[in-house]
């Protein structure tokens, strides 16, 4: 692995990261949004 | 919170600081290039520390003042941490291949780290298996103090015990740092930028977590 390959990876993992967190918290997110439209089509 | 202004911002810092890591810092005498994963791994390694330590003085707060939201302010914190700690030990385990020419050595500091992780993991898995809010925010404040605890251990591992880990980067008495002052410029532009980054990820978090505990308490009174 040469040199920019290693830190193109090692960015890779940090964004990453950061992205499946925020997808994580979307996913969340729209947990809520769904308890709070389900009366409505009750 | 502005938050287009504030994100751009947070989005610029963090492209500057990464145009410093990849092509503006000087190569390292001994590592040559390679030693650029230490811009991402160290700042990774103080936003842990900054979350754990807030999600301590958090939990003081709740304990005093049994207000709920110090409860989500000190979970929101608990959880960012936590991701940042999981970036920490993999950009390390990466960087110690390079230098030691092995992943994982159980050396006092990756083992201190590793602890210092799970301490969290434990935190926030606690977090999410109870359903009772207040025996849920009484519990984890006094697990937010007690794993505090491996904070300490895990800073100052390295100056404890014979550990091939750098030693934590502290000025002399004629304020230098012992590395090249582009260096440490590099080093504290990516520290600002994940600092930012933190605090962004730490405002989503805590904001999604008041949301779930406003829609709990809807259904608990039975409006819903």
């Amino acid at each position: 692995m040469n040199t920019f390959e290693l830190l193109f990876t090692v960015s890779s993992i940090f964004w990453g990261f950061v992205f499946l967190y925020l997808l994580w918290l979307h996913s969340k997110i729209k947990k809520i949004s769904t308890a709070l439209k389900s009366p409505q089509k009750r | 919170m502005k938050e287009r202004p504030a994100l751009a911002a947070i989005f610029l810092i963090n492209l500057v600081s990464l145009f410093m890591i990849f092509i503006w810092a000087p190569p390292e005498r001994s590592l040559g290039d390679q030693y650029r994963v230490f811009f991402i791994h160290t700042p990774s390694a103080w936003v842990s520390y900054l979350a754990f330590t807030l999600t301590f003085l958090f939990s003081i707060f709740y304990l005093r003042t049994r207000k709920p939201a110090w409860d989500l302010y000190a979970s929101a914190s608990a959880t960012v941490g936590l991701l940042f700690c999981l970036i920490t030990l993999i950009t390390g385990s990466i960087w110690a291949k390079l230098a030691w020419g092995i992943y994982w050595n159980w050396d006092p500091r990756e083992t201190s780290t590793l602890i210092l992780f799970l301490a969290y993991l434990a935190y926030v898995s606690f977090r999410m298996s109870v359903n009772d809010k207040d025996r849920r925010a009484r519990i984890s404040a006094v697990l937010g103090i007690l794993a505090f605890v491996s904070i300490p251990l895990s800073y100052f591992s390295a100056a404890f015990w014979a550990t091939l880990h750098p030693m934590p980067l502290l000025p002399t008495a004629k304020l230098r740092f012992g590395i090249e002052s582009s260096m440490l410029l590099t080093l504290t532009a990516s520290t600002i930028g994940v600092t930012l980054l933190f605090l962004w990820l730490f405002y989503l978090t805590l904001n999604t977590y008041r949301m779930a505990e406003e829609i709990e308490n809807v259904v608990l009174e039975g409006k819903i």
